[in-house]
Formats: C-alpha cells, structure tokens, sequence
C-alpha cells in the first residue's frame, strides 16, 4: 500500500465517519465505476461498509435510470450510438453493480455485432444480462440459451434434429460454464441434441423501414426427444435440463468463481490457460464456490460474499489493469461532462468495424464493446497493455481533464486546496478527489516534487495541473 | 379563418406512405413547402440534415436526392434538431436544443440567419426543442429545460415568457411540442409532466389535458402537438407509439397507432432485392404497419395529417374526412349524455 493511505486516514480521522474511505473507493471502482468525491464524502459518512455492499446487491432499492430521458436527446441506428448510452447509464446509474454485471457476463458470454449486423439483437442481450446478472446463474444460462443474439452468434439456429450443429453446445460447456476437461465430446453431442429446435423467427428485414427485434422460437417438430446420457446423468433432456445438470456441477462453481475473482478481484491468466494454470489464490476460489454451492448459484449471496471477503479488502494493491471501459467511464463521472445527456459520448465508442471512418478511443484502447474480437471475449489484466494503448490510454485521461470549467474537474481544483499548503497534503487530496487512488511510492514522490515545482504558478492553474498529472499516472490505470 | 359550426366526421383514413431507409431515416419533424415539396428534418447521433421529399413520395431510391444542412455548430449547421417549421413566405426555420438556436433558411436551403444563445435569462435558451408562428407572426418556443415558454419577433428579440418548473398546473417538465391555434392560444406538450397544457396568448393556464399512462387520452412522454383548422388537435405519444387525437374541447376522440404499407419507393426498391423480400415472407408482417416512437404530427391545409413516424424512417400520412356544418345542420351541445334513441 502506498504511503497516501496512512496520511489520509489522518485527514480524515477527525470526521464521524461510518467507513473507511480508501475501502469504499476500492469497492465502488470494483463494483462499479468510480466514485466522485461527493459520492465517497456521503457513503462513508452514512453508511458501514457491509451497508454499502448490501446497496450494491440490491439495486431495487434505487431508482433506475429514466431511458426515456435519455432516449429523448440519444438516437440512432449505429453501435456506438447504443453502446453511448450504456456508457451513459454506467456513469450516471445509481445502481453500478448492475451495469458492472452487464458488463461482466459481456465479457465472459461475448457476442459481436460483426456476425449478424443486427442490433437489436445486441442491445436486448445487454438488457438481458442486466436483469438477470443479479439472479442466479442458472437463469442466466437459460435466459442466455433463448438469446436470439446468442443463438446466431454460436449457430443454434443451425442445430436441427436430423443435422447436430454442436457449436453452442461445444462452447457452453468449454468456455461458459465449466472448461476443458470437465465433459466429454459425446456430452457435448447430447447437449446439442437437447438445444435443438431453440431458435428464433424471423424478423423483418432492416429494409425498408429499419430493424425489427428477433424474438426466441421453440420449434417442437425440429426437436430431438430421445434419450440423451450427459455427464452421467440419463433422461430425455431438453436445455433446460443440460443447464440444471450443468449448474450442479462443482465444476461449474468453481469456474464461474474464477471469472468472478479475475473480474472483480485480481488479473487471472486468460481462460485458455485455465486448464494448466493454478488460480492465483486458490482459497478465494474455494469460497466463492462454497457460496455458490450453498446458494444454488444465487449470485447476489456470491457477490456480497466475493465484496464482503478478507481477500476482496485485502486486493487493493494486487494487479488488476481497469479494461479501457473501466477507465473511460471512471474518467468522465470524474469529471462530470455527461451528467446529463450532452453531444458525444457516443463518439467514444465509434470504430472502423461499425462502418465510422475513424476510431474512438474505446477501439484504440482495444474493447469494442458490442463487439468482441472471438467467442473467448477480451484478453484481460496485462494484455490490454501495450506501447499503444498505454498511450492512448494516459493521453484520454489527460485530455479528458484538460478543461478546469468540466463541473467534475471544476470541483476537484476546488476542494484540494492551495499551492501554498504543504505539497505531501496536496497530493493526499488530489489522489482523494480522483477516487482516493492508491499509487506506489514512487509515484507520490514523483508528484509531491511536482507539486513543489508549480508554486510558482498561480494557485487554481497549478492545482488543476497536479490533478491532471496525478490522473495520468500510470497507478490510476489501475482499478 | 373562422371555424365551423360543427363537423359530420366521416372518418380518419390512412392513405399513404412515403420515405423509407436510406433517404428518411429518423425523421424528426414535417414542414410543408410550395410545389409539393416536404423538408424532412432528419436526426440522429452525428446526424442532423434536411430532406427534400415530395408529397406524391419518389420513384426510385437512386433517384437524386436533395436536402441541406449537416451537423455541427457552425452557421447553417444543426446538432440536435427537434422541429421544423416554414413562414409565410417560404423561408425555413429549424430549433435546435443542443446548439440553443434557432435557424432560418431561405426556401433554397441557403443559410440566412440565427438567434438564440446558451443561458438562463430573457432572450437565452437552454435547449430550445419544439416552436410555432402564433397569429401575430411571432415564434412561440418551448425553451426545455429552462421549463418555459419564450415569444420572439421573427428578427429574434425576446418579447415576453411564462413558466416554471414543477408539476403543479401551470408548470412545465422539459415541455417538448407547442402549436397555437387561430385565437393565439398555445398548447404545449408536457413531455415530463405526461400532459398537455393550454395557455391563453398571455400565458394563463387554460386547460390542462391528459395524465400518465396508456389508456385512452392518456400520454406517456407527449412530444410533438399540431392543431388543425377545425380547432381539433394531435399529440405524439411517443412512449406509447402513437397519436391522439383530441377536439377543440379537450375530449379525446380518436388515435392513430399506424398502418403503413410500402412506399412507392420502398415498393420499388424492394422488387430488385430479392433477400429482403424473403424475409418478409418469413416475419411477422403485421408488425411493420405500426408507429414507432413518433416525435412530431402535422397537418396541411387540406387536412392530410403526417406522422414522422421515427424509428421506422418514413412518414405515415393520413386523410381528414370530415363535411362542415353551419348552425341549421348541427345541434348545439348537451350538457348531459343521453340514452334515448336518435
């Protein structure tokens, strides 16, 4: 831990304080997107951790987001126009943990807008992880199994009974539920017997008039009904029976834990490698999995075991590199440019893959949202990192809080204070204000000299520079 | 223009379809010009410009096509374009919410002037979104999230404004549409507060129509408001993919929900393309002839009603049929409903 908590712990000992500050901040950029100062100022002072993390598993106490509001001012067919307003909803959600389950079963169900081209498709998949990433894991492989996008992405439109197509079949067991290693080839056939005749009718072509939604079809003449053995278990098993074996399974347990820990917790090797590689801590994993076994998959009891855990409060300095979505949508509900809708948040997620003619610096970064590179989804942790999107990645955040008069910078310059204060403080309250960040210390002497150096500047032009330099350290691209 | 005593309505058919992907996308609000021409304004994300479409629809999606204005904050250039609306003689005036402007262009397309600026006080906007000529030639416009209704001269001086924000009669909820009829009065959608409010030309409240929901006469998210020579008038109900339709009392009487067929356009383009057509055969066809999040209705003067309809890229059009009544043809009103046979 870097020498910045124990002195703001000090500056912050005298307040009647209900939390501990740098833990809420952990918590809120894991389990959501950040936080601002005024966030952290008002869950700490009112609520106990245990009471934040209850919030966070139960988003119905919250009010969601008003869609027609933000569909008033956000319209459009292409991608980046939707996953705009996702990125809207992240920032602007009282309900963070459900956007982050979006996000997460984004990544580890990933479907791309290249196959299909058919949006509607996609949006409603990320409608659906969002009602369902706070359920149980079974329903969300059955919503998952009836998900038209889904469905064309792994060509279960394709899986008659008298022609096997077994993709789906094949990747539900390899990458989405349990790995290499926990079935055999004839279970993924009878798997994919189960799911024939799951599919979905037709919609009406984008022309003339635009998209249509496509809805899930349950065809009983193109179903297999005959006795099918999977995992050891016989019966005449139709998908939802494979998902109800499936979710039994402590294999199943143990795999979906290892996502959970690799996304919210600590940077894992890639799933690929799972099969070979230890998981870095083992008795995380064991916990996890006990919750879920005792639960029957029920993933709000996972998740506030995960967020409640020693290992969880104990991660704070442990790797784990924020995915470009983190880091965008951490930098603009700092600096509060789209608290409301404003031109352009949609521009961040443009790419030459949605038919833009440039980039946006979610593409450059390397997370297309809506559209990942394979069925295996991101590489994670330290393959988002290269020369290039390190680049990209320090230069979005510093342009980002180039401007003092953005309401979130404007505050920040306000609150922390003068030149003339000691400059260790000063960068105590910068780190603060950016989400009580935790930097090495080499980092916090790098930015206490520099703070020396811009007495000469005049006060709020000096101060908005040390916060401008101290969000793009490379610590803050850690979440 | 005097109304009617009274109206015999015959019915509200619908009569045709124009527009489709590719020429009308998004269409956001209708303006009528001379020569059979409709300007289209078109919106979406990165996308603001005026379609030049014709009443009697085009041949061919290749035919060439016309329009102006594109996106940006430079003069003649939209961002986030709402309604669109022609004067007198021709000339076309566009507000826009997110440059806080309105736009006036000549009948060509060519830019001519701009009012308007970002603010809080007298003669500034804060998303300025739908607008109206009033009887006296003057712009009424809904000044959004400033929760008021402002009055210009047509050279853009501020003449006066009403309005707050809340709930309570009177008080506005990011209004979205107005319209003003024969006698000056203003009817404003209340796009936050569900509901469609009318003002006398000076501002009193009037009439309060509608409530939150889907029922009949019920609005959820009201958007654009058009009122028709006959004093009966229309109101988007975009969250609820359709259009009111209310008389002069305030009585709802009718809605639209939307029966388009192919476009002469759309007809043609889809002869040539076969997979397309195919999937026609294999979808449920019913669903295209609905509205989907309309944002804007108007009339023209032989009450041919237009609905932009939003997220289907076209503009359902539909035929008022109505014979007007003097006093002899037509009783007064009763006050009370009655069962006896007539």
């Amino acid at each position: 831990m870097g020498k910045s908590f124990a002195i703001m712990a000090k500056i912050y000992k005298e307040n009647a304080m209900k939390s501990e500050r740098q833990l809420v901040a952990h918590l809120m950029r894991r389990a959501g997107f950040g936080a601002t100062p005024q966030d952290l100022d008002d869950l700490t002072s009112d609520k106990s951790y245990e009471e934040i993390v209850d919030d966070l598993v139960t988003p119905e106490k919250f009010e969601p987001i008003d869609m027609s509001y933000v569909e008033r001012y956000y319209t459009g067919e292409p991608v980046a126009v939707h996953v705009g307003k996702w990125l809207y909803r992240m920032v602007n959600t009282e309900r963070p943990l459900e956007e982050k389950m979006s996000l997460f079963l984004h990544h580890i169900f990933p479907v791309a807008w290249g196959k299909s081209e058919h949006g509607p498709s996609l949006y409603r998949e990320i409608e659906m992880f969002r009602n369902t990433g706070l359920t149980n894991f079974k329903n969300i492989l059955l919503q998952l199994s009836q998900d038209p996008a889904m469905i064309f992405w792994l060509d279960n439109n394709e899986n008659h009974k008298d022609e096997i197509n077994e993709n789906y079949g094949r990747e539900l067991l390899e990458l989405f539920t349990m790995g290499v290693g926990n079935y055999t080839e004839d279970d993924i056939k009878n798997a994919s017997r189960a799911f024939t005749g799951w599919t979905f009718r037709q919609p009406l072509s984008l022309y003339p008039y635009g998209h249509h939604q496509a809805d899930f079809e349950f065809i009983p003449e193109d179903h297999d009904y005959d006795e099918k053995i999977f995992l050891g278990h016989v019966g005449n098993f139709d998908g939802e029976d494979i998902i109800d074996i499936i979710v039994q399974q402590n294999a199943a347990a143990k795999f979906l834990s290892r996502h959970l820990y690799n996304f919210f917790v600590e940077d894992e090797v890639q799933v690929p490698s799972w099969e070979t590689v230890e998981p870095k801590n083992p008795q995380a994993i064991e916990e996890l999995s006990k919750a879920y076994m005792e639960s029957n998959g029920d993933m709000r009891h996972i998740l506030k075991t995960l967020f409640n855990s020693e290992f969880f409060k104990n991660s704070l300095t442990l790797p784990k590199v924020k995915s470009p979505t983190e880091l965008i949508v951490g930098v603009i509900k700092q600096t509060g440019e789209f608290d409301i809708p404003t031109p352009g948040i949609h521009e961040f997620a443009v790419t030459t893959l949605n038919g833009s003619a440039i980039e946006g610096p979610l593409a450059i970064m390397g997370q297309r949202l809506m559209n990942p590179p394979t069925v295996e989804g991101w590489h994670t942790g330290s393959e988002w990192i290269d020369s290039g999107t390190l680049s990209e990645r320090i230069g979005f955040v510093e342009k980002q809080f180039a401007d003092p008069a953005k309401p979130g910078v404007s505050e920040m310059v306000g609150r922390a204070g003068s030149l003339d204060d000691n400059p260790s403080e000063l960068v105590d309250r910068c780190l603060d204000l950016l989400g009580a960040v935790n930097v090495r210390d080499e980092t916090y002497q790098s930015l206490t000299d520099y703070a020396r150096e811009l007495k000469e500047l005049e006060d709020s032009a000096g101060v908005h520079n040390l916060i401008q330099m101290t969000a793009s350290t490379v610590d803050y691209q850690f979440a | 223009m005097t109304r009617p005593h009274g109206l015999l309505r015959a019915g509200y058919p619908y009569s045709t379809t124009l527009g489709m992907r590719r020429v009308t996308n998004f269409p956001t609000d209708i303006a009528f010009g001379e020569d059979n021409v409709l300007y289209v304004l078109l919106r979406s994300e990165g996308v603001a410009t005026i379609r030049i479409w014709y009443r009697d629809d085009m041949e061919e999606l290749t035919d060439e096509l016309k329009g102006f204005g594109s996106f940006g904050s430079e003069d003649g250039q939209l961002r986030w374009p709402v309604n669109i609306i022609t004067d007198d003689s021709g000339n076309i005036y566009v507000s826009d919410e997110a440059n806080h402007r309105i736009t006036k262009f000549d009948p060509d397309g060519g830019f001519i002037s701009k009012f308007g600026r970002y603010g809080q006080g007298k003669g500034e906007f804060d998303g300025p979104s739908g607008f109206a000529l009033d009887n006296n030639g003057h712009f009424v416009i809904c000044d959004s999230k400033n929760s008021r209704i402002q009055r210009y001269t047509k050279d853009g001086e501020c003449i006066d404004s009403f309005g707050s924000y809340g709930s309570e009669p009177g008080q506005l909820n990011l209004p979205w549409g107005v319209d003003c009829d024969e006698n000056g009065d203003i009817y404003v959608s209340d796009w936050g507060n569900h509901r469609i409010q009318i003002f006398s030309p000076d501002g009193k409240l009037k009439k309060v129509v509608g409530e939150f929901g889907s029922g009949d006469g019920q609005f959820n998210r009201p958007t654009g408001i058009t009122v028709d020579n006959h004093g009966d008038f229309y109101v988007a109900d975009w969250g609820n993919n359709r259009v009111l339709m209310y008389n002069s009392e305030g009585q709802y009487i009718w809605s639209f929900h939307g029966d388009a067929t192919l476009s002469k356009v759309a007809r043609n383009y889809m002869l040539t393309n076969a997979v397309p057509n195919r999937l026609r055969e294999m979808g449920k066809l019913e669903s295209e002839k609905f509205l989907r999040r309309p944002r804007s209705v108007r009339i023209d003067d032989d009450f041919r009603l237009y609905i932009p309809d939003f997220e289907s890229y076209r503009i359902q059009v539909y035929q008022k049929d109505f014979i007007e009544l003097d006093q002899t043809q037509y009783a007064g009103p009763l006050r009370n409903p009655t069962l006896e046979v007539t």
